[in-house]
């Protein structure tokens, strides 16, 4: 088999397995599930007790700070936390994300955990 | 005539950005390739690529080191890979290129993660390892996966089961004044259920169809209706979502490997002959010099397996001319620009919803009428 084919078809075996793979974490990268579910929510940050602006937020994670997410709202917990643990790590920051997704009761999620 | 010769000379290079024939990659699915960048141009994912901010994989983060040259390198990769393209320049290699620097631009920042942008990354790697004498069946399996995907992540969901995902969405986020003004008048979450379970039935059925050669044609159809539907009912192109599927589903035509044979009606048609004869880039349309030969034709056209007359001619015709799927590529595009401009975004949406239609409806006798076959 050529080795231009072996490429295409590892590139298709990675997208089988993103897609299992996605049936083991909550996060929804990769695996073609635009709009499964739908999220409400609001980030809000405070650095030594400071409220961040929402052009702040956005500015931080690039990312806005409230709107509808159309995939998982763990894809939104993710890059907060992965943001926060590496580039913001001495920030001293406290987030919170109030979401609802798919008009369930609002819930909270928090980095970091208390 | 010196104008008229030098243009005609132009139009006949093989760098030629409107031809798409005589190059490694099979016509039409270079053609997807050229439409493709053109549309990750027009919405601005040139200017969007950064430098990695919150990488999938970490080791992207040593950029900040040296800033900007992640940034610089990949624009300049997919600009330049992009134009080479327009011009036919080792094509293959040219979308490869551009298939990985779009997943690594991804892959460099999950705030920019968008499936739209994910599926053309797709398209252009899968296109760049195909070639023209095999069909892209690589393509094809990219095409079921993407929908495969996309029932297996809805289907555990308990929300789509309820209809309360659907509900939710087009009552509450979208406020769908005719989801709303429907679902009223049915019992409880009826129509969000009914929509949820069909939507998932149909993109498990499409899946099955784009695997099988023989259903491809139906599957096409059931793509392009089913996503035209949902445009029409949430008003939304999801980024450039639909495009894109539209744009994948010239994967799945058959290019004609021998020349067709046109003949129109000269008495009629002969200004309208003379500038199609200009147009046709990919020399693979021989127009006759006679007209049909039944008067009561007034359009032929001879393939290698068929023979079809009049309108259902004109619908082959267009089938196979990369400059038709152009057209209604800038026509979708410019129309889109100019109802907005002059009126607002709903008037440009419900004029593009019914220019959709009307095109599907054009060329919807094509699912199930047989033309004559040549004996």
């Amino acid at each position: 088999m050529k080795f231009k084919y072996a490429l295409g078809m590892l590139f298709l075996l990675l997208q089988v397995g993103s897609i299992v793979y996605a049936r083991f974490v909550p996060e929804r990268y990769f695996c073609w599930a635009p709009y499964d579910e739908h999220t409400n929510y609001a980030i809000s940050i405070k650095i030594n007790g400071e409220l961040l602006s929402k052009q702040d937020i956005k500015n931080r994670y690039h990312y806005q700070a409230v709107g509808w997410e159309p995939r998982a709202i763990d894809n939104v917990f993710d890059l907060i936390r992965q943001y926060e643990t590496t580039n913001g790590i001495d920030d001293n920051v406290q987030v919170q994300v109030h979401y609802s997704t798919n008009g369930h009761e609002e819930k909270v999620w928090r980095f970091p955990k208390k | 005539m010196e104008i008229s010769k030098k243009i005609s000379s132009l139009t006949s290079q093989q760098f030629f950005p409107l031809r798409v024939t005589n190059t490694a990659m099979l016509p039409n699915i270079l053609l997807l390739c050229k439409l493709a960048f053109i549309i990750l141009c027009l919405y601005g994912f040139v200017g969007s690529i950064d430098n990695p901010h919150i990488p999938f994989i970490k080791v992207l983060d040593q950029f900040h080191n040296i800033p900007n040259v992640f940034k610089v390198v990949c624009r300049v990769t997919f600009v330049t890979a992009g134009v080479l393209l327009l011009f036919n320049v080792r094509v293959r290699t040219m979308a490869f290129l551009m298939g990985i620097t779009t997943l690594l631009v991804l892959l460099s920042s999950k705030p920019i993660f968008r499936n739209h942008l994910y599926i053309l990354g797709c398209f252009f790697l899968l296109a760049g390892v195909s070639d023209r004498r095999h069909s892209p069946w690589l393509l094809y399996v990219q095409f079921a996966l993407i929908y495969l995907g996309a029932v297996i992540n809805k289907a555990p969901q308990m929300d789509w089961w309820t209809g309360q995902f659907m509900d939710n969405w087009l009552r509450n986020a979208l406020e769908n004044q005719t989801y709303i003004t429907i679902a009223s008048s049915l019992p409880d979450m009826l129509f969000a259920k009914l929509l949820s379970w069909s939507s998932m039935f149909i993109e498990f059925v499409i899946a099955l169809l784009i695997l099988n050669k023989k259903t491809q044609k139906i599957a096409v159809w059931t793509i392009l209706i089913f996503h035209t539907l949902l445009y029409t009912l949430t008003i939304d192109r999801f980024g450039h979502f639909y495009e894109d599927i539209v744009l994948g589903l010239l994967i799945f035509l058959n290019w004609p490997k021998k020349k067709l044979l046109v003949a129109i009606d000269d008495n009629r048609f002969l200004k309208l002959k003379k500038v199609l004869v200009n147009l046709n880039f990919n020399k693979h349309i021989i127009w006759s010099n006679d007209s049909p030969k039944m008067e009561s034709n007034w359009f032929e056209i001879r393939t290698s397996e068929k023979v079809a007359f009049n309108w259902s001619g004109i619908r082959i015709f267009l089938m196979y001319s990369s400059n038709f799927y152009i057209f209604l590529f800038g026509l979708d595009f410019l129309s889109r620009f100019i109802t907005r401009f002059l009126f607002n975004n709903e008037i440009m949406h419900m004029t593009q919803v019914i220019m959709i239609w009307a095109g599907i409806l054009f060329f919807l006798p094509m699912l199930w009428k047989k033309q004559k076959t040549k004996g």
